[in-house]
């Protein structure tokens, strides 16, 4: 039996390191910006790059650097725990609609069907028009749609686990059923959610900054990568930096967090890369 | 009063034709018996539906099983379940899949422990390596801080016994309990079995398609066959005297096998 490839290659090493500095940076961003992101000066609009504004100034001269920083805070918080949501979320039905069966899961997946039925950024946005914008509620609507894709992988794999014989012998054993799935079969099943999750977390970033773009995530003044992206895009001929710093920024996260996804795909997945 | 009575015993899966009909057999206190048959023929069947376990789809359709004289499917599903891993204990056949891969052997019979002896943690934990040792896996303590990908395949099959016994129940159902291991293991784990019976005093239901392995553990045993019983009696006198053309295939199949093998 070949050894499965180790999750800690160098390439996913550096991938993991790189991604923990941007989120020290993020975490730190009250200390390590040079000025505060929301403060206007008038005076240095459209300020390119260069000494004491290193990644230059937006229209309202607020510095793009310490912008980034604290937009930073706002993605990586929105994927993560956008993230965590839809795996509870997606671990916690799909385990039980494919350890319960029957009627349960019957019910269970063919709403799953549903929602998956519907183009999801349509859905997103259905959504965010009725519970209205804001951070929370960019991240309830995520997880309230991404779900489903958890779902049916928990419970695929909770089927294959719940007739191995260790299954029997817990159930024989007298355990409740409740006990059964949570200490027996779903630890057991919760390999391609770690995959999931990674990915997850590429999904939710770019799903904030997208609705961001449209307003319709964090609302003015405060920074987000999207809403950076947005609010530069009126001026991209004059000032370049407004979008390719923000846009780089996105595209970075996003390279790191599926490379990372990517290695624990190859680590976890039996059938090889 | 027997302690396992099982009486005209039928089991169906939706609508079609039963797989198991009329099945009786009675075991005492402290006996043995053995369910012989081969694969297919309901014998497995017939332990899960004592166990009530029997698989999504299947059903008992008709018949009675008492156990210590309650009928067992008058019993609501938790009285059945605490029933189980209680004064029901069952064996598994794969020693290499019946033990959860991700929690440590004495947790697995601690569970256990705790849920039908009502121990706490540390109790328990002490119970489960006195269980451990008890089948000769020692030291206890060590053992059971261990997982099962560290325990060889004997020592995962006794762990079983370990699990099935340490909450000391009247009867042990013992599915196929050698059949994934090797021929010495098995003698090793089918002399265990016979000691522990005779320490604990439990009766044991001992089901297999192997002749020698019913042998060397009960002196009745119940031959089925495509869901009948074919054949029951004395094993020493059924092997003697075959009456039924299931039982002579099998000693035929049995000599043709160890004749090939120079025995």
């Amino acid at each position: 039996m070949a050894r499965r490839p180790a999750f800690w290659s160098g390439a996913t090493l550096a991938c993991g390191l790189a991604l923990g500095a941007f989120a020290l940076a993020a975490l730190l961003a009250p200390w390590l910006s040079p000025s505060d992101p929301n403060r206007i000066d008038v005076a240095a609009r459209f300020a390119p790059p260069g000494l004491g504004n290193w990644l230059g100034r937006d229209e309202l001269g607020r510095d793009v650097f310490s912008r980034l920083l604290f937009g930073a805070r706002v993605s990586l918080s929105v994927g993560l725990t956008a993230s965590l949501g839809m795996a509870f979320v997606g671990t916690l039905l799909g385990a039980v609609a494919g350890y319960a069966g029957g009627w349960t899961d019957a019910v269970l997946m063919r709403s799953v069907d549903v929602l998956m039925s519907v183009p999801t950024v349509f859905l997103i946005l259905a959504m965010i028009v009725v519970v209205g914008p804001g951070l929370g509620n960019v991240v309830l609507v995520i997880v309230a749609t991404g779900w489903t894709g958890m779902a049916r992988l928990v419970r695929a794999e909770v089927l294959s686990v719940k007739s191995r014989e260790f299954v029997w012998a817990a159930r024989a054993s007298g355990a409740h059923p409740w006990a059964v799935l949570f200490k027996h079969v779903l630890p057991n099943a919760l390999a391609p959610v770690y995959v999931a999750l990674t990915f997850g977390v590429a999904d939710a970033i770019l799903m904030e900054s997208g609705l961001s773009f449209l307003g319709l995530g964090v609302q003015a003044p405060t920074a987000s990568w999207g809403s950076m992206l947005s609010s530069g895009r009126d001026s991209i001929a004059e000032a370049w930096w407004l979008v390719v710093f923000p846009g780089l920024a996105v595209t970075v996260v996003l390279l790191l967090v599926n490379h990372l996804g990517e290695s624990a795909r190859r680590h976890f997945d039996p059938k090889g890369a | 009063m027997a302690l396992l009575e099982v009486e005209h015993l039928e089991i169906g899966f939706g609508g079609a034709p039963s797989v198991v009909r009329d099945v009786s057999f009675a075991l005492e206190s402290g006996a043995s018996l053995g369910l012989l048959g081969a694969s297919g023929s309901g014998k497995s069947l017939t332990a899960l539906a004592v166990l009530g376990l029997l698989p999504r789809g299947a059903q008992v359709r008709g018949g009675t099983l008492r156990f210590d004289g309650r009928e067992l499917n008058a019993l609501s599903p938790e009285e059945r379940r605490l029933l189980r891993g209680g004064e029901l204990g069952l064996v598994f056949q794969e020693p290499f899949t019946a033990l959860n891969p991700l929690m440590r052997v004495g947790d697995q019979i601690a569970e256990s422990l705790a849920l039908h002896q009502g121990l706490g943690t540390e109790a328990a934990r002490r119970g489960a390596a006195a269980a451990l040792e008890q089948v000769g896996i020692l030291p206890g303590p060590e053992r059971a801080a261990m997982y099962p990908h560290q325990f060889s395949g004997g020592m995962r099959q006794r762990a079983l016994l370990a699990m099935a016994l340490a909450c000391k129940p009247r009867l042990l159902i013992a599915d196929e309990p050698t059949t994934a291991l090797d021929a010495t293991v098995q003698a090793q784990v089918l002399g265990l079995l016979k000691r522990l019976q005779s320490d604990l005093g439990f009766a044991l239901l001992i089901i297999s398609h192997d002749l020698a392995v019913i042998h060397a553990l009960a002196e009745d045993a119940v031959l089925l066959e495509a869901g009948e019983v074919a054949e029951r009696g004395r094993l020493t006198e059924m092997l003697l005297a075959p009456e039924s053309g299931a039982l002579e295939r099998m000693i035929r199949a049995c000599r043709a096998l160890h004749g090939a093998t120079g025995d």
